[in-house]
């Protein structure tokens, strides 16, 4: 079951994999905004050759990019043909009802797909460079402002950490009550799309019964041992930035800025 | 009438960097009739074993024949398999879900051919083997039945297909001493009814009790295989591949070394007690000859 | 074990975002599943449910965000309007359970459930209007993507989530919203 996870963490000591995880997510919002700025022709070259670089610098099998990428062309597909046959455009090649297929409407749904590919592709190399733990960290770090408006971070931090925690287990749990219940003759390969959702029943439910148990089983003990709230956690030790990070940073702030301009 | 393995080898995520092989090449029958322990440690490949035995886990290589058809062949009966192989994976309790206990155990029936009086006969006797008082105990929802309770009604929802073949995982993990034995007598009476019993156990005395027939794994192979008592009587075999004395053997032993004669071979309670009234019986005739 | 303090409420927050990511792998293989059955739907409705509308809107933010950033899906596109539908509903389902007191735990939970997926599935509409389309977005185009082709999805969830959450109180997992029998049995 855990085959689909594309991004899933590879351990390495590449450039990427030694970024601290906050300065990494902070880079890739960046990115992500470059990527929406991004508009001209010499504003896609730059993005490619940026995230050309990014994926050398990162040491990702290139096959498992290929393979997510080709995994999306249906998705692609899809959003090219919608963009081109639906954009209002003063100047139609062909019109039917509501239907206006436009050149125009084909050059946004290139920029669509073209923007989601860098995406996926830069998101994916964060999460194979960056263990979860890491990235927990790095959201902790980037959510602490948030304190300013009264939102308890600790908390939040808290609670997505153990969420993360949880999810091999919980992987694991379900994998086990699928087959206990295949087993059982349990069937999923019904024509009828009602049929197949409420076969789904047999599943979910003992899921959630089994990991509302677990959440009990956790709060219990947390609570016997005196826990309260996140509040008088003591913080893990802060990871210094470090010189690399600082030009990560500032390499994605250029290049953010750059699409901006251009 | 049989399980036949032949050359089951078996790998996890093959070709990522995560790869485990589970299972090497194993090959392994199991006739009609039989009782099956299965030991080894934790990571052996026990549980895949009994996955791809059971049709849950394609291997990679292999066939898994159940009487006499290869369960990978093109358009074989898979329904038919669930009616015939039943599974009771570690802490079955997990997996019920139904409003009422009746409608649980009825689960495993909803697509098997019978008419509504026999798959209600069925029912009924597997809460009765069970040991509930279907009448009571059907219309309650299994989710308010004790922890204990749950299991058995878990186990009433497997057998209530009466599977011709019964796989069980670790079904005595956490029980008590006096369910154990419970537990271990209802298996016993399955197979006098004709099921096939294989259960994976960690517990050394339930397997030497229990089984007919030991396999003990190691590293995704078979490691000893044969009769219980042969596999628990060659020692060293065994306790490189992880099995202990049953508690059984362990009292015969500390009794031989202190000068009373109990045979070398036994492995389960019944046995060392009816060695024990032989040996006191005769005590007395056995000190005139020497 | 059934008295909900905030430490319990967290955990089961925790767990129904995991849940975002695990229950979907559950749908996989099966095509465009996440459109149709709406899988990460639920957790997020038992959380805002069961723990209060603070808690369901992180769980409608942590959930997504972290299912896109660990498996790609939903593509990191479709986060903004998938995020606002989901901390709609986080939100409003949790709310609605504070003010709807019918004395009847399924008539409340049908309440609550309807006016949440009402309006997630509006404001999804229009932030989806607002950004993604760029001014292609058009009624249909709402009505075929979050009415006709989620319509097993709604049955799911309308099916589904009482059943859990019924069966829950059962396992005594989380307390009784009405646990009126035992009192009545004193009287």
């Amino acid at each position: 079951m855990m085959r689909q996870m594309a991004g899933r963490y590879i351990p390495g000591d590449s450039v990427l994999h030694n970024i601290i995880p906050s300065a990494k997510l902070f880079s890739f919002i960046l990115i992500i905004a470059a990527v929406i700025f991004t508009n001209t022709v010499v504003g896609y070259g730059a993005m490619v050759a940026f995230t050309v670089c990014v994926v050398l610098y990162s040491n990702t099998p290139i096959e498992g990019l290929i393979k997510s990428i080709a995994g999306m062309l249906p998705f692609f597909a899809v959003i090219f043909v919608m963009n081109s046959l639906f954009y209002s455009s003063d100047n139609p090649i062909w019109k039917f009802w509501f239907i206006t297929l436009s050149k125009e409407g084909m050059i946004q749904g290139l920029n669509v797909v073209f923007r989601i590919a860098i995406i996926i592709i830069i998101s994916g190399v964060l999460t194979q460079t960056t263990s979860t733990m890491g990235l927990m960290s790095g959201i902790e770090t980037l959510i602490k402002p948030l304190k300013y408006i009264r939102v308890p971070v600790e908390e939040v931090a808290m609670i997505l950490s153990v969420a993360l925690q949880f999810i091999p287990t919980l992987i694991e749990e379900s994998d086990k009550i699928k087959k206990a219940q295949i087993a059982r003759g349990a069937r999923f390969e019904s024509e009828k799309l009602s049929e197949r959702a409420m076969a789904m029943l047999p599943m979910i439910v003992p899921l959630f019964l089994s990991s509302f148990k677990r959440a009990d089983e956790l709060s219990m003990a947390m609570e016997s041992r005196g826990y309260r709230g996140a509040k008088g956690r003591t913080p893990k030790a802060r990871e210094s930035l470090d010189r690399l990070s600082v030009m990560s940073i500032i390499a994605c702030a250029a290049l953010c800025a750059l699409e901006v301009i251009i | 009438m049989s399980i036949e393995l032949k050359n089951i080898t078996h790998i996890y995520e093959p070709g990522t960097p995560f790869e485990a092989a589970a299972l090497n090449n194993v090959s392994l029958e199991i006739r009609e009739g039989e009782k099956i322990g299965l030991m080894g440690r934790t990571g052996c490949g026990k549980s895949t074993l009994i996955q791809i035995m059971a049709g849950l886990i394609k291997p990679l290589n292999g066939n898994v024949i159940i009487d006499g058809i290869d369960i990978d062949e093109e358009g074989y009966d898979r329904t038919g398999l669930r009616q015939k192989l039943g599974i009771v994976f570690q802490y079955p309790e997990v997996q019920l879900f139904e409003t009422t206990a009746y409608k649980d155990v009825a689960f495993g029936l909803k697509y098997s051919d019978l008419t509504p009086e026999e798959k209600d006969e069925n029912i009924r006797w597997a809460f009765e083997i069970t040991g509930f008082d279907p009448d009571k105990v059907g219309s309650k929802s299994p989710l308010e039945l004790s922890g204990g309770e749950k299991r058995r009604l878990a186990i009433a929802g497997v057998l209530a297909v009466r599977p011709k073949y019964l796989i069980l995982d670790e079904p005595i993990a956490g029980l008590d001493p006096v369910a154990r034995e419970k537990f271990l007598k209802l298996l016993r009476d399955l197979n006098e009814e004709g099921m096939t019993i294989i259960m994976i156990s960690h517990n050394a005395d339930a397997i030497a009790g229990f089984a007919d027939r030991t396999i003990v794994m190691s590293n995704g192979r078979i490691e000893i295989e044969g009769d219980t008592k042969t596999v628990f009587m060659d020692r060293p075999k065994a306790d490189e591949a992880g099995i202990s004395v049953s508690t059984a053997g362990r009292i015969a032993g500390m009794l031989r070394d202190r000068g009373i004669d109990v045979s070398e071979d036994v492995m389960s309670e019944s046995e060392l007690l009816k060695e024990l009234c032989v040996h006191f019986n005769n005590d007395n005739r056995s000190e005139d000859q020497t | 074990m059934s008295e909900m303090t905030s430490v319990k409420k967290s955990i089961i927050c925790a767990v129904c975002i995991a849940l975002c990511y695990v229950i979907p792998l559950f749908f996989h293989g099966i095509q465009n599943a996440g459109s149709i059955f709406c899988p990460m739907h639920i957790p997020v409705f038992m959380c805002g449910l069961i723990c209060g509308w603070s808690y369901g809107l992180l769980c409608g933010i942590a959930g997504p965000v972290i299912s896109s950033a660990l498996t790609g899906m939903p593509p990191i596109a479709y986060l903004p309007n998938m995020v606002t539908e989901l901390v709609i509903y986080g939100l409003v389902a949790g709310l609605m359970m504070k003010l709807v007191h019918t004395k009847n735990t399924y008539l409340d939970l049908y309440i609550s459930l309807v006016v949440a997926i009402v309006l997630g599935r509006i404001a999804a509409g229009i932030v989806r209007a607002l950004i993604f389309t760029q001014g292609t977005y058009s009624m249909a185009m709402w009505v075929s993507g979050y009415v006709i082709t989620s319509w097993p999805g709604t049955l799911i969830q309308f099916i589904f989530i009482p059943s859990i959450i019924m069966a829950l109180m059962k396992g005594r997992l989380i307390p009784e919203r009405y646990p009126k029998l035992q009192i009545e049995g004193r009287n």
